[in-house]
């Protein structure tokens, strides 16, 4: 599984399948809030989940098909969005008093959480595009994880586009969706 | 139309798990596009900001 050639080509692929789980895994979580303690998702909130699946997406072709400049342009373009709507959701209930969307875990609510993921995720990016080697031919085939990494993060992502896709149809049907839905499916 | 624009996302992951990267990134970047747009309607109310 780990035999291989390691170099930075290589590792970096293996990073990046790994990121891309990572932003995957908080779209599952979400959606373990949502069926879980029955809290239907709001039209920024679906938002957000769309640009964890666009930061995921670059990070998936950046693993399946090597690293390249625009797998990671496309990584940040989908983190800034997801940056946007989150500050924005952040912003709609800054004011204390004013409420709050869902319920807070571990002390803060999703959209803060996402804001921090997307935040940290500029930056892990930005971090690796200093190793320029990765952009060299590799000097040797990938170890099996590194592939295997990157094959479970591309399922992963078309089951999560694919479920979303459903279960925002059934939640707001063929309309806009609601600001306050109530429908969790 | 969310659902639409899961669905759009859709297309990105698929045209890459069928090995056409360059399909899947221009798919991906009209999703992009369109999730901007869905955002913008989103936030259509008037907004009054101190900058």
């Amino acid at each position: 599984m780990l035999a291989g050639t390691w170099d930075t080509h290589n590792f970096v692929r293996l990073l990046n399948g790994i990121g891309a789980l990572v932003m995957f895994s908080v779209v599952i979580g979400a959606y373990a809030i949502q069926f879980i303690f029955l809290e239907p998702p709001c039209p920024l909130c679906l938002l957000i989940r769309i640009g964890m699946l666009a930061t995921g997406f670059g990070l998936v072709l950046n693993a399946l098909y090597g690293p390249q400049p625009i797998h990671y342009g496309f990584a940040l373009l989908g983190a800034i969005f997801g940056i946007l709507v989150s500050l924005r959701n952040i912003a709609l209930h800054i004011v204390p008093g004013t409420g709050s969307y869902g319920d807070a875990v571990f002390g803060f609510h999703l959209y803060t959480w996402a804001f921090l993921v997307f935040m940290a995720m500029v930056i892990v990016i930005a971090t690796v595009l200093f190793f320029h080697r990765q952009f060299d031919k590799p000097t040797g085939r990938a170890a099996k994880i590194v592939s295997l990494v990157a094959v479970t993060a591309l399922v992963v992502g078309i089951a999560l586009s694919a479920a979303n896709a459903f279960t925002t149809a059934v939640e707001c049907e063929l309309g806009p969706c609601p600001d306050n839905p109530t429908k969790v499916l | 139309m969310m659902a639409a624009l899961f669905l759009v996302w859709l297309g990105a992951f698929v045209s890459a798990a069928k090995g056409r990267r360059n399909l899947s990134i221009v798919i991906g970047l009209v999703a992009l596009i369109l999730s901007l747009a869905m955002f913008r309607y989103h936030v259509a109310e008037n907004i009054t900001l101190s900058l």
